[in-house]
């Protein structure tokens, strides 16, 4: 769903084609999510049948077709900015389901699993600050909120992991 | 090189009605340059490290070697001397001497250590100018930000060009903005060669700078990760922002 909007809200900027679409996306995350030309075609193709965006001048060279958004997309996409986020936490790290499992198979690794996985947090840390000043650096505000977020989602993990360690200090 | 800071199975114990075990054998060293985190919640015996190192207490067992001196045996005048020419401290709340300008609050250790009256003058002078403070050498610390005090004091902490910088939560009473000032202030001595010890419960400012984390829990060493700065890391192999359709 994130991929239409995020094209509905760079055309609504500009009219561009579709391979400006990509660079812009990517640009605008920092390349924190690479998508495929066939995917922004895709996505094109939808908010048209949508009545969304539409083709906008002539094909120019190499036959690339510009779009642009209209009156219906930018109601879409400022109705889609508004609205908060209701999705479920997603809690992706395989860490989860090692810890469930660990917890019935091996007693005694668990603290050794806890510490490896803490020092990757840690050093992920350090690279999320190296974004972030990388981005400020570069006067992209957006971008270095952007890790910041991530870095703030990380120092949770970190603070989990220290939960569970006690936890697991405690039972012995 | 040799250490900096060479701590060799280290504990203190308190005797109260109960014995309080503040730290357990710990085995710690510094090599000359680094900058090194310590970091560990409230009660994990982080500030009894820090006062170890820094002369402020004295271990019940272990050895304590910091800058070539053997803190073990040191009497409490010779303690005082070391703290003085080799120790610098900043601390959370800059601890500045309210009726003292600027330029004095920095000059006080120097005269402590009997440096010329003229030497600690333009020590304090440059350092002011290095930290980029230099305007407000003659106002008082009430009428700074909290940031421009962090930065006073740690001009003080510079000013007998000490072998080694104790930081105790540094950033604690500062909001983000000046906070991170402080820190890339204490990165950028560090890349000049200062030896810079943080202490410190926030796992972002630990990481932040420096290629050394040190957790302390319950009073042991539960950790010591080297941190590698600035990898060539694509984006997407550390953020990935992406919402399956």
């Amino acid at each position: 769903m994130s991929l239409r909007f995020a094209v509905l809200g760079l055309l609504a900027e500009q009219p561009l084609h579709g391979y400006q679409v990509k660079q812009s996306f990517e640009d605008l995350l920092g390349g924190t999510w690479e998508v495929n030309i066939g995917q922004v075609y895709q996505t094109i193709q939808r908010l048209e049948r949508d009545g969304l965006v539409r083709a906008t001048g002539d094909r120019g060279d190499r036959g690339r077709q510009a779009y642009d958004v209209t009156d219906a997309g930018r109601d879409a996409l400022a109705e889609w900015l508004g609205d908060p986020e209701q999705q479920p936490q997603v809690l992706r790290e395989e860490i989860y389901i090692k810890l469930a499992l660990l917890g019935r198979h091996a007693d005694g690794r668990l603290g050794q699993v806890l510490d490896s996985q803490r020092r990757v947090y840690l050093q992920r840390l350090r690279d999320l600050a190296d974004q972030v000043r990388a981005a400020q650096a570069a006067g992209r505000t957006e971008l270095a909120l952007l890790f910041r977020g991530a870095l703030l989602h990380t120092e949770a993990d970190l603070k989990w992991l220290d939960v569970c360690a006690e936890e697991i200090g405690r039972r012995k | 090189m040799g250490w900096l800071v060479d701590l060799t199975d280290v504990s203190r114990f308190y005797d109260g009605s109960a014995r309080t075990v503040a730290l357990d054998s710990v085995t710690f060293q510094v090599e000359r340059g680094e900058f090194t985190s310590v970091m560990g919640p409230s009660g994990s015996g982080k500030s009894t490290l820090l006062n170890i190192v820094a002369g402020l207490d004295r271990p019940t067992s272990g050895r304590v070697i910091v800058d070539s001196q053997d803190l073990t045996g040191a009497s409490e005048s010779e303690l005082a001397r070391f703290r003085r020419s080799r120790i610098g401290f900043v601390f959370q709340f800059f601890n500045l001497l309210s009726n003292l300008t600027v330029l004095e609050n920095v000059k006080v250790p120097a005269e402590l250590a009997r440096v010329r009256p003229a030497e600690a003058s333009s020590r304090a002078h440059s350092l002011l100018e290095e930290l980029g403070i230099a305007s407000v050498a003659k106002s008082f610390p009430a009428n700074l930000s909290g940031g421009q005090r962090q930065r006073v004091a740690i001009a003080r902490a510079l000013v007998n060009r000490p072998a080694l910088i104790l930081a105790d939560e540094p950033t604690g009473a500062l909001d983000t903005n000046a906070g991170s000032q402080v820190m890339d202030l204490l990165a950028g001595l560090n890349e000049r060669g200062q030896t810079i010890l943080l202490v410190t419960h926030d796992p972002k400012l630990a990481t932040g700078h420096g290629r050394r984390v040190v957790t302390l829990r319950d009073g042991r060493m539960a950790d010591d990760t080297r941190l590698q700065p600035w990898r060539e890391t694509r984006a997407v192999d550390l953020v990935q922002v992406r919402r399956e359709a």
